[in-house]
């Protein structure tokens, strides 16, 4: 048997299917899962698990000797050449995901503090921080305000 | 909604056939297609050309690696050896039943490849294109499918041996 035997095949097998369910049916159906999919993505947004902010690298803090003069975070400048501000802080990462996706990951390595991890979104969703230091999780923050989240 | 009432109208049938030779099972086959009719609805507004190639896509990305129900079947009975020249209806039978059965060993991607180019027509560039992958995967990807179909222990070496990749 040779690829044009394969070919017929498949249309034989193809055509030998039964007419399936009527074209009404299937569109009730492909909407009636898409609004349980939409429904299932809100009520985890609902939850709080839309965000997964992982701060991490605080090996110097927790697991190393402690570095007595902190050296400035390096940030990069932006395409206009400054350094890169966001709520009257220095911008060391950030993220930002559609609203297809449900977790978005940060990972910094912080060399000045405060650490201050700010969320934002554009509907009206809560969101869900989880910070990690050094992949462990890590809960000695404190929420400064409805927006953001204060480290000490 | 009434486009995509259209589009399931017009294109779901063959849609259904493209599913069913993903998943060898009727109802795995109609449920992987409202799988991807539904995530086709709720992308309707973003896609742009044809949403076919979206909800294709969708098919092939989705399908369970073991397909439907095809690890779970035994594979038909051999057909008997042939003594005579004139061709034997049931023993042909037998023989594309076999086909069938072996074509859904290769694992999911290779499987898919095989019904995008041999059944779907596609060429190697708009199969790549779909799948999200170069043109030399989607040829080694078929070379391999092909080989596991010539290597099945179940076929009748002499009258299924694949003749070429036909890359």
């Amino acid at each position: 048997m040779n690829t044009t035997d394969l070919r017929e095949l498949l249309a034989e097998r193809a055509g030998s299917a039964p007419a399936g369910r009527p074209i009404d049916a299937r569109v009730e159906g492909a909407v009636r899962q898409a609004r349980t999919i939409r429904r299932r993505r809100q009520a985890v947004m609902g939850l709080g698990a839309v965000a997964l902010v992982s701060a991490a690298v605080f090996a110097p803090l927790l697991f190393s000797t402690p570095d007595p003069v902190p050296q400035p975070a390096v940030i990069e400048p932006n395409e206009d050449g400054f350094l890169a501000f966001e709520h009257g802080r220095e911008l060391i990462g950030s993220a930002s995901i559609g609203p297809a996706e449900s977790t978005a990951t940060v990972t910094v390595t912080p060399t000045a503090f405060p650490l201050v991890i700010v969320t934002e979104c554009d509907g009206d969703e809560e969101i869900g921080v989880e910070v990690a230091v050094s992949g462990e999780p890590f809960s000695g923050w404190r929420v400064q305000s409805d927006w953001n989240v204060q480290q000490r | 909604m009434d486009d995509f009432t259209a589009f399931v109208a017009s294109r779901s049938p063959r849609l259904a056939r493209t599913a069913f030779l993903l998943t060898r099972d009727h109802g795995h086959a109609e449920d992987l297609l409202q799988t991807a009719l539904a995530k086709s609805w709720l992308a309707w507004p973003r896609i742009s050309g044809d949403p076919e190639r979206y909800v294709r896509r969708v098919l092939v990305t989705r399908t369970p690696p073991g397909g439907g129900a095809s690890g779970m079947t035994r594979p038909p009975p051999r057909p008997c050896q042939r003594t005579v020249s004139q061709p034997d209806t049931a023993s042909a039978v037998a023989e594309r039943d076999l086909l069938w059965h072996a074509l859904g060993k290769p694992p999911r991607r290779q499987r898919a490849v095989i019904v995008l180019r041999f059944y779907e027509d596609m060429s190697i560039d708009e199969t790549a294109e779909l799948l999200g992958c170069t043109a030399g995967t989607v040829k080694s990807q078929t070379s391999k499918a092909l080989a596991t179909l010539r290597l099945d222990g179940d076929l009748n070496e002499k009258t299924y041996g694949i003749e070429g990749a036909s890359a």
